[in-house]
């Protein structure tokens, strides 16, 4: 009775390590897109409204983007940053160094660079969010289905 | 989230909260009554502009004349300025840094200046700024009420011109006689091209213009006022710093169509024949000759 037991919580352990590092994965992607999805909500208020960036932060969390209203700082840039660190991600260094580069003038200049250099985070973060979604698709599965066989022969091995 | 966003409407001296942290510090323990400007420039002591003369403050914030003993300013208090001025979105400020000036919340305005970028004949964008100038406005209700006799005459609204020397309080007063129009329930436009008159933050005024006044901020003034013409259908126009030859012509469509204008002017010695009265002031109230 022990051993099946043991048998089971192996295999339940192995699948859950397997689920874990498959939904990091997907947690990435979905960062990726959440990011994007907030910088294409700032794009256009720039664009069209001239908005402050008070105005931005309230607007993009408002329609379901990143969360500000919990940070408190009076530097865009800081407050950018700190609502992309304020959420579980699972950004990797890639993400980390284009949202470093973009928060540095976030706020700081004309509407022209700082449209430009929407875009060029957006390219960026595009191609990343491409690579984090096939990651997903190629090792998500293989993760989740890895767990449970390595929790298997773990447990024949020790029978 | 930002938090210069909540700066309250009609705090008294809401333009402390633009000033960079440091400086605010130093300057805390200073009596703001008859102080008209705080400047700062790169590298500069940082000095005072009160109604007896310019003044600079140490860096234990105690006033001197002697410039050499006043608090340094940093290009650090320069950038920092500039991000509590623009709430860090300096592109929603374009416009008015290329005209020099930025209108903060409460109406005080700032003045920059530094490097520019330019075409051939105009200013494209401020590259670098060097000097900040932080403008107090004041409200002071009733100072027009030695003029609104020779403004409205029974029920009768006079083309009124404001003719006086910078700093004297044309702005004030004219904010003064909107006000007065507006409780006697008049129909009152204002054109606030520099966002100095009624001083809208998010499209609510900060100071009070009455129940019967519509205003368009940052609006070029002769566009403006044909716009508030057609749109709001206003018994009197009422607008700062008239100068350019498209602002007369607007002036004239207006009287055409029996709206009235009321409006300021810089004291160029000219005749003024558009205007039913002509008010030349030496001070807020101080009418030298109507």
């Amino acid at each position: 009775m022990l051993r099946i037991i043991g048998a089971i919580l192996i295999i339940s352990g192995g699948t859950l390590l397997g689920l874990l590092k498959s939904s990091v994965l997907k947690k990435r992607w979905d960062g990726i897109s959440k990011i994007l999805y907030s910088l294409r909500i700032m794009e256009n208020e720039i664009s069209y409204g001239k908005s402050s960036m008070d105005t931005i932060f309230e607007k993009i969390e408002r329609l379901g983007g990143l969360k500000f209203s919990e940070n408190k700082h009076e530097n865009a840039g800081e407050c950018f940053s700190e609502a992309v660190k304020g959420e579980e991600l699972h950004l990797e260094k890639e993400e980390d160094e284009v949202l470093r580069r973009f928060c540095e003038t976030l706020g700081t200049t004309d509407s022209i660079v700082q449209l430009k250099n929407i875009k060029t985070t957006i390219k960026s973060l595009e191609i990343l969010e491409d690579e984090a979604k096939s990651g997903y698709r190629k090792y998500g599965k293989v993760y989740r289905n890895m767990g449970m066989l390595i929790g298997l022969l773990a447990v024949i091995v020790l029978m | 989230m930002l938090t210069l966003a909540i700066e309250e409407k009609n705090e008294k001296w809401s333009i402390v909260r633009a000033l960079p942290e440091k400086i605010r510090n130093i300057i805390g323990g200073i009596s703001f009554d008859g102080l008209y400007e705080v400047r700062m420039r790169n590298g500069m002591a940082l000095a005072l502009t009160g109604e007896d003369g310019i003044y600079y403050v140490t860096p234990k914030g105690r006033v001197t004349q002697n410039y050499k003993d006043g608090y340094i300013v940093t290009e650090k208090d320069i950038i920092r300025g500039m991000e509590l001025i623009t709430r860090s979105s300096v592109y929603a400020y374009e416009d008015e840094l290329k005209n020099g000036y930025i209108t903060i919340s409460g109406g005080h305005r700032v003045g920059v200046c530094g490097d520019v970028v330019t075409n051939s004949h105009e200013i494209l964008q401020m590259r670098k700024v060097n000097s900040l100038n932080y403008r107090f406005a004041r409200e002071v209700i009733g100072c027009a009420d030695g003029v609104m006799n020779r403004i409205v005459i029974g029920d009768v609204v006079n083309n009124t011109l404001i003719v006086s020397p910078p700093m004297r309080g044309k702005t004030t007063m004219l904010r003064d006689i909107a006000r007065q129009l507006s409780v006697m329930g008049k129909r009152v436009s204002v054109v606030d091209e520099r966002r100095e008159i009624a001083a809208c933050t998010d499209g609510v005024p900060a100071f009070d213009l009455g129940a019967n006044c519509d205003i368009l901020s940052g609006a070029p003034k002769a566009e403006g006022m044909l716009f508030m013409l057609r749109s709001m259908s206003p018994e009197v126009i009422i607008t700062d710093e008239i100068g350019g030859a498209d602002d007369v012509a607007a002036i004239r469509e207006i009287k055409k169509r029996g709206v009235k204008i009321i409006t300021t002017l810089h004291d160029d010695g000219g005749e003024y024949p558009e205007f039913e009265s002509v008010i030349f002031l030496e001070g807020v109230g101080k009418c030298s000759e109507l």
